[in-house]
């Protein structure tokens, strides 16, 4: 019994002693006691982006930056969760970037949550678990920038003005046109940069004709805010205004295509108004007058010369292909023989068609001989101081042979006349032979009073037996008899200028001096006709067909067609050349620039 | 490895001391200690959070009771040898606590100590007797750090463990009173030293925990103890003897 007692006070020894402490440590615990109550703050708002917005747009890898600011609690994070991301920021502002790459486009969400602290100042409230969320669901557009089907439509004219039209780009991240106008024609260059998507034209108000060039880039703005170059397109507008001509006797119309845009017309710096044509002096045959009439718009433009220019080339005629510098028609073949230092040609009768034609490099000698040799067969010419054969027909060549090579010195050739089918009166230098150019030698030779004769200087009858010189005042008559020899049966000093056998009466010879114009006949002189003093000019040669006198005015500017058997003047006007371009034949009077006119 | 080394010399003391035994005492005692960890209090004031709000270091280590096992036995002339467990924890812990939740992190520490005992005793008569106690052994040490964020629900709960083995040795005067024939009642006055012991992670071996100038952080036991003990002679009990 005594043994059981003292287990019993064992027990509760032990007991008490278990009870003492627990087994193994705990720390304790301290709960700090604040307020938990709390309020929200009064606003919340963002700084960029809008959250007034519904819509976000994108089409492009676009940052967005965002700003939000409480009112009284902090922001302890933003969140975006957008195209299966999920962006977390631990403040109230930063940036984010959307990229749409591999998304098609199309209408997505964008969710954005702002949290904001209790103010509590509790761990959960340092944490950011506890506090106010702000949660805003935008609407996402991906939209690329695709086929936008953008460009130039059409272009008005309105009150007198060139407007432009373009295609209206309504899209929401629309920046700007940038509009570039060139006039080509004014040399006038502009831009204008329209921040108004729906503003789709422009008015040119310079435009007065010719040719504009009008550009039109697009710019978008990204989410960044940079622009970038969205897409252009180009369009050039032609006005092109033609100068045209129309004559009427001794005047000249100036006309030209009629002008729709506001304009003021200049002509040698006169303005002349808004006017639709003008009339000047007829210019007559010749080379072709360039005129020039100036369109100028009605606004100012930085500089007066900026102007629409129109040019216009006019001379009186039909142009064709015979230019030349000497030039003879064959009756009996129809056709025209024409040399220059270059070449000869022979071009049809009627149509005037070049039917052949021999070339060479330059002829230094060129005193422009031509001669057809009794048969037709041939046509003889020079280059560079050789005779020259060539078949009448085609031009080809023939033959080509030095002149007169047991001479010395250089030959200087002036004239061609054939006899027969070795002889010629052929002129070079300072003169008048019988040539025998078969075999290349003189047969017979006279002295003439110049070595720079023009046809009109020197002139042979179109039988052969007489020929005629001018020079220093001087005229000198030559026969040929029968082929053997040169006799001078006449010469007389005074003020004789020009002298031309008439072709088809060898024995009448037209004589020019400085007062009279008249015709004698061979062998004796004496006078059969002289010219009126109203036909005014220098003869030129006589046509091989009408037997009608070429007279070139240079102090008067006129041509004048004489037919002296008959005392008619067959034609009469205006010219601007220099008497020694034109050449009368087959009834047209031929300018060296390939310009002619028909005489009725 | 080393638990069988150390039950082996247990069992072979125990054989041979039971030769020369004039009686067995089984003691049961509740010690108080404080506990040096030097180490362990900088590492806790280094992981104070910065969590805004005022996070406090609530307990650092604080003196707190173990428990011991002993088995003694006395031989001649008042001298008496035996073997001895004891197990003591401390702990800090870094908190802080409101309405909305909490947060902690705890640096839960305890030790087992196997070790032999030497006993002198000197007899006081009346059945009371002081004890020169002197014990020593093996260490075994462990570290739980555990953080722990609670705000409505867990937020978050991660452990980590880490183990130590070092040496220790106590010493210590006891005061005993017989009572009931086979009951001794004890107070118990003394200190431990120990040698502090670097703590490796349980889960990646070889890992340690490091001070800030590259040094072992180590946990360190030593301190005062006090405490009572109960002891029963089993010979006496198992005899049935008055």
């Amino acid at each position: 019994m005594k043994g059981l007692n003292q287990g019993i006070i064992a027990s509760i020894f032990l007991i008490s002693v278990l009870s003492f402490s627990s087994c193994i440590y705990e720390p304790p615990d301290r709960i700090t006691e604040i307020r938990s109550d709390f309020s929200p703050p009064d606003y919340v708002i963002s700084q960029t982006i809008d959250f007034d917005s519904d819509t976000l747009y994108v089409w492009g890898r676009t940052m967005f930056n965002f700003s939000f600011l409480s009112s009284d609690q902090g922001i302890s994070a933003v969140t975006f969760d957008f195209l299966g991301k999920n962006l977390s920021f631990e403040s109230g502002s930063g940036s984010f970037n959307v990229d749409p790459a591999g998304f098609q486009d199309g209408s997505y969400t964008l969710t954005c949550k702002v949290f904001v602290h209790s103010g509590t100042g509790s761990l959960a409230d340092h944490l950011g678990a506890e506090g106010y969320v702000y949660k805003k669901v935008f609407v996402l557009i991906v939209e690329g920038p695709g086929d936008s089907n953008f460009g130039f439509t059409h272009t008005t004219i309105e009150n007198g003005f060139l407007r432009i039209h373009w295609k209206n780009f309504n899209r929401s991240y629309f920046d700007s046109y940038k509009i570039t106008v060139r006039d080509s024609a004014l040399n006038h260059f502009f831009s204008k940069t329209i921040t108004d998507a729906n503003v789709t034209s422009l008015i040119d108000s310079s435009f007065v004709g010719g040719s504009v060039n009008f550009s039109i880039l697009v710019t978008c703005k990204d989410g960044d805010g940079n622009s970038r170059d969205f897409g252009s397109d180009e369009f050039t507008y032609r006005f092109p205004v033609k100068l045209s001509f129309n004559e009427e006797g001794d005047s000249l119309e100036l006309n030209w295509t009629n002008i729709p845009f506001n304009h003021t017309i200049y002509s040698n710096q006169v303005s002349l108004g808004h006017i639709r044509s003008y009339t000047i002096k007829n210019p007559g045959l010749g080379y072709p007058v360039r005129y020039q009439i100036s369109v100028a718009p009605v606004v100012k433009l930085l500089f007066d010369h900026q102007r629409y220019n129109l040019y216009g080339d006019f001379s009186s005629g039909i142009k064709s292909e015979v230019v030349f510098t000497r030039m003879d028609y064959s009756p009996d073949l129809d056709a025209f023989f024409t040399k220059d230092p270059m070449h000869v040609r022979k071009h049809d009768g009627n149509s005037l068609l070049l039917l052949g034609h021999y070339d060479y490099s330059w002829d230094y000698y060129d005193h422009t001989c031509l001669g057809l040799s009794p048969d037709k067969t041939r046509l003889f010419s020079t280059e560079n101081g050789k005779l020259l054969q060539l078949n009448s027909s085609s031009l080809e060549f023939l033959k080509s042979d030095s002149i007169a090579p047991h001479t010395t010195g250089t030959k200087k050739p002036l004239l061609i006349h054939l006899l027969n089918d070795s002889l010629m009166l052929f002129s070079f230098n300072s003169w008048l032979t019988i040539y025998d150019y078969a075999i290349r030698d003189i047969i017979d030779q006279e002295p003439l009073e110049t070595s720079d004769a023009a046809p009109y200087h020197l002139s042979v009858s179109s039988d052969g037996t007489f020929a005629a010189n001018c020079g220093n005042g001087k005229l000198k008559v030559f026969r040929n008899n029968n082929n053997a020899s040169l006799e001078i049966i006449y010469e007389t000093s005074g003020s004789f200028l020009e002298c031309i056998f008439d072709p088809d009466d060898p024995h009448n010879l037209l004589l020019v001096t400085e007062t009279e114009n008249y015709v004698v006949s061979l062998p004796g002189m004496e006078r059969i006709h002289t010219v009126p003093e109203t036909i005014k000019g220098y003869p030129v040669n006589f046509d091989p067909v009408t037997n009608c006198i070429l007279f070139v005015s240079n102090r008067y500017n006129t041509l004048t067609v004489y037919d002296y058997k008959s005392g008619h003047i067959k034609y009469s006007g205006p010219h601007h050349g220099y008497f020694d371009e034109f050449y009368l034949g087959k009834n047209r009077i031929f300018h060296s620039s390939g310009y002619n006119i028909k005489i009725n | 490895m080393h638990i069988r080394n150390l039950l082996l010399v247990f069992f072979l003391f125990n054989i041979s001391v039971n030769g020369l035994s004039q009686g067995n005492v089984f003691r049961f005692e509740s010690q108080v200690g404080t506990f040096s960890m030097t180490d362990l209090k900088d590492f806790q004031e280094r992981l104070m959070p910065d969590l805004g709000v005022n996070v406090e270091k609530v307990s650092s280590f604080p003196p707190y009771v173990g428990f011991g096992l002993s088995w003694l036995t006395r031989l001649n002339q008042g001298m008496g040898l035996g073997l001895t467990s004891e197990f003591f924890s401390t702990g800090g812990r870094n908190s802080y606590e409101d309405y909305s939740g909490y947060y902690k992190f705890d640096f839960l520490v305890h030790c087992f100590n196997l070790g032999t005992i030497i006993t002198f005793k000197n007899e006081l008569g009346g059945g009371q007797r002081i004890n020169f106690e002197v014990l020593q052994g093996l260490k075994i040490s462990s570290l739980t750090l555990r953080e722990m964020i609670f705000i409505s629900e867990p937020v978050s709960d991660e452990k980590l463990g880490f183990k130590s083995r070092s040496w220790w040795i106590k010493a210590g005067l006891r005061y005993e009173y017989d009572f009931l024939d086979y009951f001794t009642a004890g107070v118990f006055v003394g200190g431990e030293y120990n040698i502090g012991g670097k703590l490796e992670s349980k889960e990646n071996p070889n890992n340690f925990i490091f001070k800030e100038n590259g040094e072992y952080v180590r946990i360190n036991w030593s301190g005062l103890r006090a405490g009572i003990s109960l002891a029963a002679d089993l010979s006496i009990l198992s005899s049935g003897k008055q």
